[in-house]
């Protein structure tokens, strides 16, 4: 939908962005991140024009911006800026169809088009529509500063920090606010930010500029597994470090536990886990999927009666998802005092097993840092 | 004359017998002046506007040049009238209108003219001042959801800066009332002037003088009162609810009453 070719801006002989290369596809989640000053807020503000690229060209749906009337183009991009920028004079309801009135809806349209998005983002119009920008509360007052973006229904959105200047509760609130109006109305969203955890939670892609470059571009996976420098690992890091939400099961967990098939016999079992010094095994088909576990106890008591692992094993497991939060599936472990917490992808085909040790090494290095990872 | 020759009775014997003439000479100045402040306000928008037009990179030579030019001449009309006497500029318009053009203005039409372009010179520094003043994040919200710098002047900048002139709009005004008092060299039959023959009848200058004197104080106080009034209707509720948060809605804040 948006297609960098080459771009690059000067000021003056100061490089602000330079040869960027990017294709954002329609219906697609981006966040740009990088330190202060790196040419996130320039290569936001090419894609409306309200900056010219020095050198390249971008695309929007094929076609050449330089091409479009910018008045023309900005009307049907919504863009969110870093310090908000509602109208003090205006109400709620003029702020957010400031653009519909510019595209000159009628009246009504226009009046119903305001309550439908201040419903939306849960705000009674009948208590919010009439108010002022100075009479609503940051967080307020950011909604509706997205909602004047969405108006007139663009299909691309540009936002610039908008959340930078909430305190952290708000902030979640609306990043999974955000993040759920994106998936219901399939707008492509190009969203600046310098703070990794938002770009983690919120993007499909996530892009890392430093100093006008691009330096890695990856889906919030890839970016945590696999950071293309040190300048994007300290970056990830830091963000893990301080926040344990952001790993998912599949990072902690211990990746080979030791199963057995149900056809294997009782007494074979029981050497096996001796052998591994465990107190549990996992019960999985030929195609690695898993029926069930057995622990030492049932082990011991059942063996007069059984020949069979299938036999006893115990098939009410709870298990988790591989990408659930790390978070999560302690949460669940403490609550429903587990001793184990086998994990299983959509297939629940086993992938790995999340003990009470995998949960103290994964808080050691929320606390401590990775240094061994 | 008054039976009794003392101050008092003096005061009051010239209020009864002149008071249609003060009365008229109170509501010619009140008629310049805020006619003066209207006409100086708009001439300070349309100035003002011109003067705080961004010049692009990409604008045509021809166009910045005649900018430029624009732009100084402006610059002259303002530093001329703010850096001269109204008294003079009165006499140089009404005898050089006379002389030169051959055009003799009827006093009141000139006391209207000279106070209109003269509080328009100050009017548009203010102006020009209050575009300034508007925050920046504003022209760019503006320009990034699509309106033309025109539109962004019009529905944007402007109805926020005139709020932020307001004060010195009205504080224009009540100088205006004041210094009408100058155009009496021109014979315009503002109060001063009216006063200045009262008492050139009676040779009573200080029991004149001094009714004059609390007419200007009464004017001035209660048109400052009247624009203070409209300031703090246009500044919205005094009174209003702010919702602390979202997330947590109980938690209001009542903001409770500016003085
Ligand atoms: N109008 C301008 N004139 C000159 N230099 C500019 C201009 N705008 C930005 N720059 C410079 O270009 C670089 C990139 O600026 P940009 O605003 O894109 O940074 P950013 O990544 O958005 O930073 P932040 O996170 O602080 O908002 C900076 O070094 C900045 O000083
Ligand atoms: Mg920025």
């Amino acid at each position: 939908m948006v297609i960098f070719k080459a771009v690059s801006k000067h000021y003056n002989g100061h490089i602000a962005v330079k040869n960027l290369n990017l294709n954002v596809k329609e219906g697609e989640f981006v966040t740009l991140i990088g330190p202060s000053g790196c040419g996130k807020t320039t290569t936001l503000k090419m894609v409306n024009r309200l900056v010219e690229p020095t050198e390249g060209d971008i695309l929007i749906n094929g076609r050449n911006i330089r091409d479009t009337d910018p008045v023309a183009l900005r009307r049907q991009i919504g863009y969110v800026i870093q310090q908000i920028g509602l109208f003090p004079h205006m109400t709620v309801e003029e702020n957010i169809t400031v653009v519909p009135t510019l595209l000159e809806w009628p009246a009504t349209k226009r009046r119903a088009r305001g309550h439908e998005l201040l419903d939306m983002a849960g705000m009674d119009p009948v208590i919010y529509a009439n108010r002022y920008p100075s009479e609503l509360s940051g967080g307020q007052q950011q909604r509706i500063g997205v909602l004047r973006a969405l108006a007139a229904d663009p299909p691309l959105i540009l936002m610039d920090e908008p959340f930078g200047a909430l305190d952290p509760i708000s902030r979640e609130v609306l990043q999974d606010e955000l993040k759920s109006l994106q998936k219901r109305l399939h707008k492509t969203i190009i969203f600046v930010t310098h703070d990794m955890d938002e770009a983690l939670k919120l993007a499909d892609r996530v892009v890392v500029m430093r100093e006008g470059e691009v330096i890695q571009e990856a889906t919030p996976e890839e970016l945590l597994r696999k950071p293309a420098d040190d300048f994007v690992a300290s970056f990830v890091g830091k963000s893990r470090r301080n926040d344990s939400k952001l790993l998912i099961v599949e990072q902690v967990m211990q990746p080979n536990p030791v199963t057995v098939l149900p056809s294997v016999g009782l007494a074979q079992c029981l050497t096996l886990m001796k052998r591994k010094r465990v107190d549990t095994v996992l019960v999985v088909d030929e195609e690695g999927v898993l029926i069930g576990g057995v622990s030492i106890e049932t082990l011991d008591r059942e063996h007069q009666r059984a020949y069979r692992i299938g036999e006893i094993a115990d098939h009410n497991l709870v298990t988790v998802l591989n990408s659930t939060p790390a978070k999560d599936a302690f949460d669940l472990m403490v609550g429903d005092q587990l001793k184990y917490l086998p994990v299983v992808d959509e297939h629940r085909h086993l992938r790995g097993l999340v003990t009470r040790t995998s949960m103290v090494n994964a808080m050691a290095s929320v606390v401590w840092g990775d240094e061994n990872d | 004359m008054p039976a009794d020759n003392s101050f008092l009775p003096w005061v009051i014997f010239i209020f009864e017998r002149y008071w249609p003439l003060f009365l008229r000479g109170a509501v010619n100045t009140l008629i310049i002046s805020l006619t003066g402040t209207i006409i100086g306000f708009f001439i300070g928008v349309v100035i003002g506007v011109i003067r705080t037009i961004p010049v692009e990179h990409n604008t045509g030579v021809l166009t910045k040049l005649g900018y430029k030019i624009l732009n100084f001449l402006l610059l002259c009309y303002i530093e001329v009238f703010r850096g001269t006497p109204m008294i003079v500029q009165a006499m140089v318009i009404f005898y050089g209108a006379a002389m030169i053009f051959n055009l003799h203005l009827s006093p009141l039409f000139a006391g209207i003219f000279i106070v209109s372009i003269n509080t328009g010179a100050y009017m548009s520094e203010i102006v020009r001042g209050g575009i300034l003043s508007v925050d920046k994040g504003q022209f760019e919200a503006a320009h990034s959801i699509g309106m033309t710098h025109s539109q962004t002047m019009a529905h944007i900048v402007l109805p926020q800066a005139i709020r932020n002139i307001l004060p010195a709009t009205s504080n224009e005004f009540v100088i205006n009332i004041k210094d009408t008092s100058v155009l009496n060299v021109i014979s315009v039959t503002e109060l001063f002037f009216m006063s200045k023959s009262a008492a050139g009848n009676n040779f009573r200058y200080f029991e004149v003088f001094l009714i004059t004197c609390i007419i200007y104080f009464v004017m001035t106080f209660t048109v400052t009162r009247i624009l203070r009034y409209f300031e703090v209707l246009l500044d919205g509720p005094s009174v209003y609810t702010i919702h602390g948060s979202q997330t947590v809605p109980e938690a209001e804040i009542r903001i409770v009453g500016r003085e």
